[in-house]
């Protein structure tokens, strides 16, 4: 699974800390999620989607 | 046997979860030690044995419970698979050496694992695998901003 987690972050100027903060979830959550070590759940999914005001397929794709 | 070796998590749930294992910790040694002074002082016998023996086991199935409340609660999804994956390293570890050791009593005439053993052993193994988890996530704060 592939993300843009890190451009979307960079765009709002937030650090992974800040990310972690939004979320509810700790930093190192936020840099597993990021570097493709770990795909979220649903939940997870559905609430990074609403935090950067876009969709799910905005955000995660099959495919680099 | 802290559930993050390093301590960078500091959820409500991990906050709990430390302060759990000290208190069934401290009261596991204590009721060891406290037992088994008791024993080697007075030999009891009969149904005194059964209550005695039953105070350290009650510690341990307290450190039990506060493991599975720990991942009921714990709302960090990657930190919880993260000691669910430590939890099944160590319970592989015990019963891998249990039964391999099961074997050599029953082919080779050997002793059997000292007791207590099997708890010391999966505990050691979950801290390690923990810290071997947390070292290949580890990303310098530097970095983070990247």
């Amino acid at each position: 699974m592939h993300n843009r987690l890190r451009i979307l972050r960079a765009e709002r100027n937030w650090s992974q800390a800040d990310l972690a903060q939004k979320l509810e979830v700790s930093r190192q959550s936020v840099n597993a999620i990021e570097t493709g070590k770990y795909d979220p759940s649903l939940p997870l999914a559905f609430k990074l989607a609403r935090l950067f005001d876009t969709t799910i397929e905005a955000i995660f794709t099959d495919q680099p | 046997m802290t559930c993050n070796p390093f301590l960078r998590n500091t959820s409500p749930a991990m906050r709990r979860y430390n302060a759990g294992v000290a208190l069934t910790m401290g009261g596991y040694l204590l009721a060891v030690f406290g037992t088994a002074t008791f024993v080697h002082r007075h030999h009891p016998h009969g149904i005194t044995v059964y209550l005695l023996s039953a105070m350290p086991a009650f510690c341990i199935f307290a450190m039990l419970a506060v493991v599975v409340t720990y991942l009921r609660d714990e709302k960090d999804e990657y930190v919880r698979m993260l000691m669910v994956r430590s939890l099944l390293a160590a319970a592989f570890v015990v019963l891998a050496i249990g039964a391999y050791n099961d074997f050599l009593r029953s082919f080779g005439d050997l002793a059997p694992l000292p007791p207590f053993s099997q708890w010391v052993v999966f505990w050691i193994v979950f801290a390690i695998a923990q810290a071997i988890q947390y070292r290949n996530d580890a990303t310098p704060r530097s970095t983070e901003n990247a």
